[in-house]
């Protein structure tokens, strides 16, 4: 059911997180707002995470051993590791596109 | 935020978290279930871990950021989250997130509707604001004072240990994770090129320093090895001090000053500078200018009980370890643990939780009187609902538009509240303490908004927020469909009974809230002005106080103590802007009153509170200088000396009170050992030789009289020199150094202080709490005569075309009139009966704080009610003459 639809940018910078490997909600929240700059709530974090695991892109493990308290850790499938994959492509292939490169400062004649 | 709170803020925090979290528990209801079941807990982890992080980051605008996240996910278009086409988060999410969305529409209807409306919204958001703008500036002194935590570790833990006994501070460590003993003490430095200078000091445990989270600004605190016995001569000093003897010379460390003090009075002892208390540290700067560490063991003072033992535990304990230490306790004998925090906040906290409770009193009549004229203007759109109504609009999303209004309104009033408060705050901060007679725990400082007000606020504007929007969305979904249009046709809106109903008792409520608040007011008024013009029985006006301090060894015996302090007011006596001066162990106003008890030749052992007077060793011109009445006999002469016959005078009260109906002159009396002091022995038998006017020593502590003898037979090492100045004179206090320094370099003139400046000091928190009381009742009469005028105003226009068609039968103007009158004024009346029984009760809460006035005076609760009554029936009969001034035609041609 997976097509190379875009994602939407809170699923794929949850993706992106989890890319570097297992965290927990929290993490997620922190290491999307450090990438992105996306202030995420809980219930933002986690709703997608749960559509992402019913999507088997993420798994759910164990609690962090160094910080139970902050809950399970979420895993990248490898179904999730390929359409963070296709995403990334898909950017790329927008970022290269002519009249994209004229828009965005800084990178205009490169 | 601010620097001093860095270890106060983590305590603080943690409450806010709390609270939070336990309010994003109930928010997660508004999670979808399957999100909810799943993750719940772990969703409530990450909300307290986000929490926590960004209040540490950034205060209370941390945590507010915090909640906005969850607002926006919640509402926002940020919270879809699913992959495309992976819609199976269940039915509720997709309702849930509809009502949401209506949510927002609904509220961006309302802020149209309520700038069409722009000046009834101001108005509203306004008087709302102030009411708030008080609620936040007070509750935020509230929560200084008495919510947050003091400023050292583990506050809640740390007790004071009374009686004290002769338990030894290191026997108690299985109870007491902390244990202090400090004593109290004098320095006077001298020498180092300055002149001499008497200032208190504290011999502490090396505990103190954790305990009481002593830091040092410059160099360091003690080491536990510089205490005991052989203890080293180093010393920690405020800043206050750093700045004056020592110039705020930055190599201050390390450099040594001479002092003498009470572990060797003999000679100067030479104490090393190793730290620099902070300039604003709390409490600890205001007792102490030198800390050094303690030389023998003493007594057990304060301490910090481990976390695992309960206070009632460590009483126990100690009260058995203190009999086995100390035999021929009493039967009854407790050792009392209290809670420092407990004594700190006891001081403060009748003033302001009256100042508390008539702020929110002021607030509920504010929102009474909101509610009140959004029901009018709700009635007055009656016609537009019922448009919409028939267009198709359900009865549920009108009633929800109305609650999406009320909602805008507290939030706005929110708004303008916390900006408005947090302006308050920052004018008062540095008069609040000295109103409310106790300083800030952690520095003026720590009065600022933090998260708790912050969140307290957002929680009353929820509040306001409900109860603006729900009491007309109510009333409107009461009613039946087909009259909210059919009744709108015609008159350009009509009214229910309900909506009347309501504003009735609603305004009537306000009149009784009002009618409350401007008693207690009165009665603090009336309280202010008795202590105002309370005959002190001696006159303040341009007297000088302060102490001269001897040491043992200059000055072993009486006579020489004598002849020095002779010389001092003789040469004070004879400085040119001196009217007269005199000596005395203690004065009025000087935070201390020495009660005695003792008994009278009558041979009644009275009960000790019965007998106990002040009493005072004083020199002969003590009288003159303070302006003391001398009613009978004599004052003392230089005759009243040691092996001289010992002689008092007493001051008329006592005198009535001893010998009821006899000449006092000539009769006896003498001091009694304190009740539990065993070996105490009663004193020799004292004649009465003169009659003084009673003196108010303490507004806070009713005198029962004084005892007066005579400095000569009676001499210590401490006197406290009164000096009033001829009228126009300047300061005197550097002249008075100058004759004592010439009669003894090392003798300080210390704490000179304005009796006048003490005496306003010791007003000042009553005169605080009237004007405060008499401002918020105003303002609350102001806010229901307005509702009064326009329930009756309102009333008024809606009957206009009856009020037309009677007037054109024949009934006459002044009918009309009386109608309206007497609406308004049963509703008066009963604002009035209901606020007599609310002001006699507010009366009796305030009891512990009136001087001089009973709480259910008559004058003042019988003057606020006629004064009500007659600025009410004016507000009434305003509109209610209006009412009858209409011409018929008029009406029936509009």
């Amino acid at each position: 059911m997976v097509d190379s639809s875009p994602l939407t940018p809170a699923v794929f910078h949850v993706l992106l997180a989890l890319n570097d490997g297992p965290l927990h909600g929290y993490g997620v929240m922190k290491r999307v707002e450090a990438d992105s700059g996306l202030g995420m709530g809980p219930g933002t974090v986690y709703g997608s995470l749960q559509r992402l695991e019913d999507s088997g892109w993420v798994r759910v493990g164990q609690e962090d051993e160094r910080d139970p308290r902050r809950g399970r850790l979420f895993h990248l499938t490898d179904d999730g590791r390929a359409a963070l994959a296709r995403e990334a492509a898909r950017i790329t292939r927008l970022a290269d596109l002519d009249g994209v490169r004229a828009l965005a400062p800084g990178r205009g004649g490169a | 935020m601010s620097g001093s709170g860095e270890s106060g803020g983590g305590r603080e925090g943690s409450r806010t978290v709390r609270v939070s979290v336990a309010l994003y528990r109930l928010a997660l209801r508004r999670y979808p279930r399957r999100l909810r079941d799943a993750w719940g807990e772990e969703m409530v982890a990450a909300f307290r871990s986000l929490l926590e992080d960004e209040t540490a980051r950034r205060g209370w605008l941390g945590a507010l950021g915090a909640w906005w996240r969850v607002a926006r996910e919640m509402v926002g278009p940020t919270g879809r989250t699913g992959t495309e086409g992976g819609g199976d988060m269940g039915e509720k999410t997709g309702q849930g997130r509809r009502w949401l969305r209506g949510g927002v529409e609904d509220a961006r209807f309302a802020w149209r509707s309520l700038r069409r409306d722009l000046r009834f919204t101001v108005l509203l958001v306004g008087v709302l604001g102030i009411g708030m703008a008080l609620n936040v500036a007070v509750f935020s002194v509230v929560n200084a004072y008495l919510l947050r935590p003091l400023p050292y570790p583990a506050a809640e833990r740390i007790v004071t240990v009374r009686p004290v006994t002769d338990l030894s501070w290191t026997a108690v460590d299985d109870v007491m994770e902390r244990a202090v003993s400090w004593d109290l003490d004098v320095f006077t430095l001298v020498g180092g090129g300055e002149g001499p200078q008497m200032v208190r000091g504290s011999w502490v445990t090396p505990d103190f320093m954790d305990v009481y989270d002593v830091r040092a600004a410059l160099g360091r605190t003690f080491r536990p090895d510089e205490a005991g016995a052989g203890g080293a001569p180093v010393a920690m000093i405020s800043h206050r001090l750093w700045q004056d003897r020592f110039r705020g010379d930055p190599g201050v460390i390390g450099r040594s000053f001479e002092a003498f003090t009470s572990d060797r009075p003999d000679h100067a002892e030479s104490f090393t500078v190793v730290g620099v208390l902070p300039r604003d540290f709390w409490y600890v700067n205001d007792f102490t200018e030198v800390f050094v560490p303690i030389r023998d063991e003493r007594a057990l003072y304060v301490g910090r009980l481990r976390a695992d033992v309960p206070l009632e535990t460590a009483e126990a304990v100690l009260t058995e370890r203190a009999r086995a230490t100390t035999a021929g306790l009493p039967e009854d004998f407790r050792i009392r643990l209290t809670r420092v925090q407990d004594i700190h906040v006891a001081a403060v906290r009748p003033t302001l939780a009256v100042l508390q409770g008539a702020v929110l009193l002021v607030l509920l009549i504010a929102s009474a009187n909101a509610v009140v004229l959004l029901l009018i203007r709700s009635a007055r759109r009656e016609q537009e609902l019922g448009v919409r109504r028939a267009l198709g609009a359900p009865r549920g999303r009108l009633a929800r538009q109305l609650g999406a209004e009320g909602m805008l309104l507290g939030l706005g009033a929110g708004i303008v509240g916390l900006a408005t408060g947090a302006g308050i705050l920052e004018l008062a901060r540095w008069g609040v303490p000295g109103m409310l007679g106790g300083s800030v725990p952690g520095g003026a400082e720590a009065l600022h908004l933090d998260g708790t007000v912050a969140l307290a606020t957002a929680v009353v504007c929820g509040c306001m927020g409900v109860l603006f929007g729900g009491v007309p969305a109510g009333l409107l979904l009461a009613r039946r469909t087909t009259a909210v249009l059919g009744s709108g046709t015609g008159r350009g809106g009509s009214d229910t009974r309900g909506r009347r109903r309501v504003r009735s008792v609603l305004v009537m409520a306000e009149v009784a809230l009002s009618m409350a608040l401007l008693a207690g007011a009165g009665l603090m008024v009336r309280s202010a002005v008795h202590l105002q013009t309370l005959d002190l029985g001696f006159d303040p006006t341009g007297v000088t106080r302060g102490t001269l301090g001897l040491r043992q060894s200059s000055y072993p015996d009486v006579d020489g103590r004598v002849a020095f302090f002779e010389s001092v007011v003789q040469g004070v006596r004879g400085l040119p802007e001196v009217q007269a001066a005199g000596l005395a162990s203690n004065t009025p106003f000087s935070g201390f009153v020495q009660a005695v008890p003792f008994e009278s030749d009558e041979g009644r052992e009275e009960p000790a509170r019965a007998a106990e007077a002040t009493a005072a060793d004083v020199g002969d011109g003590y009288f003159h200088a303070m302006d003391i009445a001398l009613l009978r006999g004599r004052g003392f002469t230089p005759a009243d000396r040691v092996g001289a016959p010992p002689v008092v005078v007493v001051s008329a009260s006592l005198a009535a009170r001893l010998w009821p109906g006899v000449d006092p002159l000539g009769r006896r009396l003498r001091l009694m050992p304190f009740p539990g002091d065993r070996d105490g022995q009663p004193g020799d038998w004292h004649t009465v030789v003169g009659v003084v006017e009673d003196v108010t020593r303490d507004l806070r502590v009713p005198s029962d009289g004084q005892v007066y003898a005579p400095y000569r037979q009676q001499l210590g090492f401490w006197m406290t020199l009164v000096v009033r100045r001829r009228p126009g004179a300047g300061p005197v206090e550097a002249a008075v150094q100058g004759v004592v320094s010439e009669l003894d370099a090392e003798v300080p003139f210390s704490g000179a202080a304005e009796l006048e400046d003490l005496v306003g000091a010791a007003r000042a928190p009553t005169r605080f709490t009237a004007w405060l009381l008499g401002g918020f009742a105003s303002f609350a009469l102001a806010l229901s005569l307005i509702g009064l005028y326009g329930v009756v105003a309102y009333a008024a226009r809606q009957l206009r075309r009856d009020v037309a068609i009677r007037m054109a039968l024949g009934a006459d103007r002044g009918s009309v009139t009386g109608y309206f009158l007497r609406q308004g004024l049963v509703v008066v009346a009963g604002g009035l009966a209901v606020g007599l029984a609310g002001g006699l009760l507010l009366g009796r809460a305030l009891a512990g704080q009136l001087q001089g006035v009973a709480p259910d005076d008559p004058l003042v609760h019988g003057g606020v009610a006629l004064g009500l009554l007659i600025t009410a029936a004016l507000a009434v009969w305003i509109p209610a003459r209006g009412a009858g001034g209409v011409g018929p035609m008029d009406v029936l041609r509009e």
